[in-house]
């Protein structure tokens, strides 16, 4: 199977002030494309640079990134952001909604980028709030919804593009079980319509579930599992 | 093409929606932009009205003349005899001999104590000549609207601004063709109506004959202001500078050092109308300087702005976004700050200019301070706030196109 994601030998280094961070130290890893796939390591970790990278949300410092077969390492900044916009849809634990737009606008963000016109927006838009459950909220703000309503808008949001992977970052870590698990039972059925999903988690169980799991600790990948 | 349209009328609502959401902050800072485009727009409204009224003044004189008046250029205004420089009945001749003039004629004034009714009132009294003749130059300045004018050889006859046969407040009752009033002590008939001209201090005048006014004014054969009528086909400014040739050789005076002062009325149309520009550009500089502190607003705003919403930045650019797609974001939410200030402001301005002029037709009965809309100034200042705002907006705008979407995700 073709890769969707595939790292090599990335490193990434942060400046935090005076402080210097060696994020990732020569990470690879490979992604397939379909693969239900989780990033499992403690804080400070990497796991989040992890993530930016495999969103092309950041560029590594050294080694190849490629994101449908793609090199990443050299696009340019609006090429990567053309990238995110068309095969990422990113799912954060903060839920990350635009605070001042409601539900319904909050999806068709994405697509708004993609010059995609108001009706088609708004067909989308409905048809994903179907499928998360909230369309008596889409005139809602974030502020009005509870976390996992919020989460759920953002699962609607990531798919506005139709991209090829999810990215999840923790994305049950704000929520209480009973509602993470809801959350995860979507990101499961999105896997199961052949979406590739990628979630970083510190979560046993979480990761307990994915295809394949990938270890890091200091920034490398130390273990990859296969269930 | 298409899609960056629909994209900017997205952009648009966005930005209308940030607005919205910090109301009192939006307001205050379209105040800066407002109230420099409502000063720059109600001034130049008002400068404006006042060149055509000034133009309308002029027109009543005649385009085709030549002004001879006493005093030199260099020591006191037009006009202002000093005792030492005069214009009489000799010039005059001169002048009419002049090639290219068809005819010339002159008046004195003088502020004069005016009598009626009981009342006594101090106004512009204005010596003419009573012969049609000589009085034709003046085109329709002294010419009446109710009653007749002077019948050549007449002494004691008057002629009253408009003001006094509308407004009884001024004299406690109108005055009508056939009244008797007083003129620095001696009796005048009325026998007309001067013509409403639209200056306080002509519309209260008095006209009586000039071989009168120099009686009572004690100034025998000085005119205050010469008046020449030029010939069809010859150029106004050729015969006046024969005219100053004349008149400087009969005086034996050198070039540059006459002690009277010849203009065209063009010319001095021409000088009413620097002063006016002048008057307008110290302020225009002023409402240019409220309008930088109102942009600076709007940058500080803008600043404010992408610090507060780099979440909302590193959000945009995760699901997205390029960074002349926030540039853009950003730059029609200023641009809009200047265009919505602006609106305002020329609203505010126009009615400002409004104002002045229903103050100064009701309470200084003067017709000279008009407001004057035009479509030109109105775009004009629209566009102008527009831009203004999108300039101001440019550096906050690449600040936040600029931010790294991990480090903007992260702001708290």
């Amino acid at each position: 199977m073709a890769a969707a994601v595939k790292l090599e030998n990335v490193w990434k280094t942060y400046r935090m002030g005076d402080e210097t961070i060696n994020a990732l130290r020569g990470a690879s890893l490979e992604i397939k494309k379909g693969e239900f796939f989780a990033i499992q390591g403690p804080s400070g970790s990497g796991k989040s640079t992890a993530m930016h990278i495999i969103g092309a949300l950041d560029a590594p410092d050294r080694g190849s990134v490629y994101i449908q077969g793609r090199n990443v390492s050299t696009l340019s900044e609006d090429e990567l952001a053309e990238m995110r916009g068309k095969t990422v849809g990113f799912i954060f634990q903060q839920f990350n909604l635009v605070p001042t737009l409601t539900a319904m606008e909050n999806i068709m963000l994405p697509m708004i980028f993609q010059g995609k016109s108001e009706d088609e927006r708004e067909k989308k838009a409905v048809e994903l709030l179907g499928e998360v459950e909230l369309l008596n909220r889409k005139g809602h703000r974030p502020s009005q919804l509870s976390g996992g309503q919020q989460q759920r808008v953002a699962i609607a949001r990531a798919l506005a593009n139709d991209p090829e992977v999810i990215l999840a970052d923790e994305p049950t870590g704000n929520l209480d079980s009973g509602t993470g698990r809801k959350i995860f039972g979507m990101l499961k059925k999105l896997h199961d319509k052949g979406k590739t999903v990628v979630v970083i988690t510190h979560d046993d169980r979480i990761a307990g579930e994915a295809e394949t799991i990938a270890y890091i600790k200091d920034g490398t990948i130390i273990k990859i599992k296969k269930n | 093409m298409q899609k960056l349209f629909i994209k900017l009328k997205d952009y648009f609502l966005l930005a209308v929606k940030g607005m919205k959401n910090r109301k009192l902050r939006s307001w205050l800072t379209m105040l800066g932009i407002f109230v420099g485009i409502a000063a720059v727009v109600g001034l130049i409204s008002i400068s404006k009205g006042m060149e055509a009224a000034i133009k309308e003044q002029f027109s009543t004189i005649g385009a085709d003349r030549v002004i001879v008046q006493p005093g030199s250029a260099f020591f006191g205004p037009p006009g202002s005899s000093s005792g030492l420089s005069k214009v009489t009945q000799h010039d005059i001749d001169l002048i009419k001999r002049a090639r290219g003039v068809k005819e010339a004629g002159g008046f004195v004034f003088k502020t004069s104590k005016f009598e009626f009714n009981g009342r006594t009132k101090y106004s512009l009294g204005i010596g003419i000549p009573a012969d049609e003749e000589s009085r034709r130059v003046f085109g329709t300045r002294f010419s009446v609207s109710q009653g007749r004018e002077f019948r050549k050889g007449e002494k004691k006859a008057a002629i009253v601004g408009n003001s006094y046969s509308t407004d009884e407040k001024l004299m406690g009752r109108t005055i009508k063709p056939g009244d008797t009033v007083k003129v620095e002590g001696e009796e005048f008939k009325v026998v007309g109506i001067r013509r409403k001209l639209g200056d306080p201090a002509n519309d209260v005048s008095v006209i009586i004959p000039i071989e009168t006014a120099w009686e009572i004014y004690g100034n025998k054969d000085e005119y205050a202001l010469v008046s020449a009528e030029v010939e069809a086909g010859f150029r106004p400014v050729d015969v006046a500078a024969r005219i100053k040739e004349v008149i400087r050789k009969d005086r034996g005076q050198e070039e540059g050092n006459e002690d009277f002062q010849v203009q065209t009325s063009e010319d001095l149309f021409a000088s009413f109308t620097t002063i006016l520009s002048i008057v307008q550009a110290v302020i225009i500089g002023i409402a240019a300087i409220s309008l930088v502190v109102g942009s600076i607003g709007v940058m500080n705003t803008m600043y404010t702005a992408v610090l507060e919403r780099t979440r909302e930045i590193g959000i945009m650019k995760a699901v997205g976004a390029k960074n002349r797609d926030v540039m853009l974001l950003f730059l029609i939410e200023s641009g809009l700050y200047g265009l919505v200030g602006g609106l305002v402001g020329i609203a505010f301005g126009l009615g400002m200019g409004k104002m002045v002029e229903f103050a100064a037709t009701n309470f200084l009965g003067s017709e000279l301070l008009k407001a004057s809309t035009s479509p030109f100034l109105i775009l004009g200042a629209l566009a102008f706030s527009f831009v203004l705002g999108c300039v101001s907006g440019v550096a906050p705008a690449r600040q936040a196109a600029r931010l790294n979407p991990v480090q903007a995700l992260r702001y708290e």
